[in-house]
Parts: C-alpha cells; sequence; structure tokens
C-alpha cells in the first residue's frame, strides 16, 4: 500500500471521481488505472504551474506566489481557457471576503492559510499585500510580452481587467 | 465568448488534418461524412463545457467548501523548493482550476471512448486526450509510451482516411478484438467477446451495479485469459 507521504502527492481520489462524474454520463464507468491516472496528471498540473508563477515571482525578486502569478502562468502555458473564468471566480472571491468576520474564522477553521491578512478593499484591487514590491510594475509589461509571445490568434487577455475597472 | 469558441476549435481541430479521402478501404468514403461529423459535435460539447463552466462560476456563491483540500494543493505547491511563500488565494484558485482541468481532460478522455463504443473510461483513453491536446503536452510523461504509440497509430490511420472509429487490430489487451458493439442509442448492444473480460475484471475491481452478473456474448462464447 502507498506510505503516507506519496498519498499526500495526489488529490484525494474520491474528490477526484466526484468530480469526474460530474461530467460523464450515468452509464459511464471508470477503470481504477484510469482513476489513478488522472491523479497524477492532477499533481502534475499543479506543478507545472505552480513553477512558472514563481519563476515570475523570483525574476521580479518577491518571495510570495500570489493568485495573479498563477492566473499569469496559466495564460502562459496556454490555459487561456482557465484563466478566463478563474479571473472571475477570483474576483468574485475578493467580493465574498467583504462578509463577515465570522465567515473568515470560518475559513480559518477549514484550513486556509491565514498567514496574510486580506483587509476589506485594499485586497479587490490586487494590491495592499504587505510584500507586494512597487518595483513590480512590470506586472503589465509582462503582460504584453506574453501578449505577443502567443500565436496571435486570440486577443490579448489582462488578467487585471476586472481589477483596474474596479480600481475606478 | 467567442475568444473560447476560437480556442476549442484550435485546440481540438489541431491533431487532425484535412482532407480526408477514399484511398483505403472498403466503404472509406461512406465513413468520412460521419466521421467529420463526428469531429463537429466534439467540438461542440467542449464549447459547451467551458461556456458552461463560466456561467457556473458567474453563480458561484460559496467559496468555503472546496472541491479539492487546500491544504493538500498547498503541499504539492511546496514540493517544489524553489517555491518560498503562497498566498492564501493561490490554492483557493487552484482548487477551482484543478477542478476544470480534471472536469476537460474527463470529458476529452470520454470522447475517445466513445469512439471506440466503450462505456468504461481507460487509460488509453486518458493518453488520447493528451496526445490530442496542445495545452496537455506537460503530461506526455505519465502515460506509458506504449498507449501514446497505439494512439499515434490512431491518428496516422485518420490521416489516411480510414475513419477514427475503427481502430486496427492489435490494441492493447485485445479491447477492440471482436465485432464492434451496435450504438446504445439504438437501444440494441450487442457485446463484443473482449467485454467478457472486462466485465470479468469489473467484476473483482469494482462494486458497481454493472458488475455484478455475467454478460452473455453473441456468439456464447467466454474469453480465456
Amino acid at each position: 500500500m502507498a506510505g503516507v507521504r506519496e498519498q499526500d502527492q495526489y488529490m484525494p481520489i474520491a474528490n477526484v471521481i466526484r468530480i469526474m462524474r460530474r461530467i460523464l454520463p450515468a452509464h459511464a464507468k471508470i477503470s481504477d488505472d484510469a482513476k489513478e491516472t488522472i491523479q497524477e496528471c492532477v499533481s502534475e498540473y499543479i506543478s507545472f504551474i505552480t513553477a512558472e508563477a514563481n519563476e515570475r515571482c523570483q525574476r521580479e525578486q518577491r518571495k510570495t506566489v500570489t493568485a495573479e502569478d498563477v492566473l499569469w502562468a496559466m495564460e502562459k502555458l496556454g490555459f487561456d481557457n482557465y484563466a478566463h473564468p478563474l479571473s472571475l471566480y477570483l474576483h468574485r472571491y475578493r467580493e465574498s471576503e467583504g462578509e463577515p468576520a465570522s465567515v473568515r474564522r470560518a475559513s480559518s477553521a477549514m484550513g486556509i492559510n491565514n498567514n496574510m491578512v486580506h483587509p476589506p478593499y485594499i485586497n479587490s484591487h490586487g494590491f495592499g499585500m504587505f510584500d507586494f514590491d512597487p518595483s513590480s510594475q512590470g506586472f503589465y509589461r509582462d503582460d504584453h510580452n506574453a501578449a505577443s509571445g502567443s500565436g496571435g490568434f486570440v486577443a490579448p487577455f489582462d488578467p487585471y481587467a476586472n481589477i483596474k475597472r474596479d480600481a475606478l | 465568448m467567442e475568444n473560447n469558441q476560437q480556442q476549442g476549435a484550435q485546440a481540438q481541430s489541431g491533431p487532425y488534418p484535412g482532407g480526408a479521402g477514399g484511398s483505403a478501404g472498403a466503404g472509406a468514403g461512406a465513413g468520412a461524412a460521419p466521421f467529420q461529423h463526428l469531429l463537429q459535435q466534439q467540438q461542440q460539447q467542449l464549447q459547451m463545457f467551458w461556456s458552461y463552466q463560466r456561467q457556473e462560476i458567474e453563480h458561484v456563491n460559496d467559496f468555503k467548501n472546496h472541491q479539492l483540500p487546500l491544504a493538500r494543493i498547498k503541499k504539492i505547491m511546496k514540493a517544489d523548493e524553489d517555491v518560498r511563500m503562497i498566498s492564501a488565494e493561490a490554492p483557493i484558485l487552484f482548487a477551482k482550476a484543478c477542478e476544470l482541468f480534471i472536469l476537460e481532460l474527463t470529458i476529452r478522455s470520454w470522447l475517445h471512448a466513445d469512439e471506440n463504443k466503450r462505456r468504461t473510461l481507460q487509460k488509453n483513453d486518458i493518453a488520447a486526450a493528451i496526445t490530442r491536446t496542445d495545452i496537455f503536452d506537460f503530461l506526455v510523461d505519465i502515460v506509458p509510451r506504449d498507449e501514446i504509440k497505439d494512439d499515434a497509430a490512431l491518428v496516422g490511420a485518420t490521416a489516411s482516411g480510414v475513419p477514427y472509429y475503427y481502430p486496427p487490430i492489435g490494441q492493447p489487451a485485445g479491447m477492440m478484438i471482436g465485432r464492434p458493439a451496435v450504438d446504445p442509442a439504438t437501444g440494441v448492444y450487442v457485446q463484443p467477446p473482449s467485454q467478457a473480460w472486462q466485465s470479468v475484471w469489473q467484476s473483482a475491481a469494482e462494486d458497481t451495479p454493472y458488475g455484478t452478473g455475467a454478460q452473455g456474448n453473441l456468439d456464447g462464447q467466454s474469453m480465456e485469459f
């Protein structure tokens, strides 16, 4: 049997199967090797995106990988279909952060990492995180580079478009 | 919305060379039209998938209950020694991203199983989905080379104009040996001999209603391994 350490490398298989079944027809069955393969693919996906996000983070001499870094990495690696809805998801999540403190305590109870405090509204701009480096205004230059680097068949996507509008 | 459709079209149509002709085998000419139709259907399904996902995210209210555990996501992110600190929002974003990833990989894999008239999603279906989708190149090492090779053969067969859903003999584990199953939509489902092995394996491996009871073959023969 797999050791505890090895299990920690993958998402729990029950969660993975539940998500798979949402998209499969009722009569579909999933072989065990398919379940395990999807588990491995998910971990590989997280590592793949994280490595790219972290590379950008270090290039800009920041220590903390942010959600924006993750979105940027997805777009750079061709996951435009993901970056669009996830940007919206992040925006709506930040709106929900304006909810009462009791909800945030519930978040804490569920094991969400609260190392960084996100005051309401400040966070909605995507700035104001305590280790945010002003010299990283290169966010936007990087976006332009990324856009020009892509195949050009898709209009450039600005992951901060929602944030910019809110800032006004 | 248009961008998503373009991207969907790009991702889906890339691996398929155009101009399938009737150069090979009897009935290949007749097979060309249904094959094109199959590709269009698959593209439509993927476009609907992304459209639906966007709508779902627009209406999401619960940001506290995630389908995937955040602590596990963070642990996987931290497995990279270069990663130092992770903001609280990154695992939350990844929880949703991984959901989308599992859903897309699953539906693309299922499309392959469906093409081969199977009801069980297998590893080689996932291998096919990975091979067909450019953004999944980073996953190539996860599936065995022989399964990719088989799919490459299938793609090659497609290029020569052979309909995709008549794969060559010699598939892994002999899964396609025997006569093809009739389309379940018509209500008539004939089990190929290879299904007997599969149902036996399923009975042993999974506790599902489908796994109970033997499924008879048309010719009454049972597979011996």
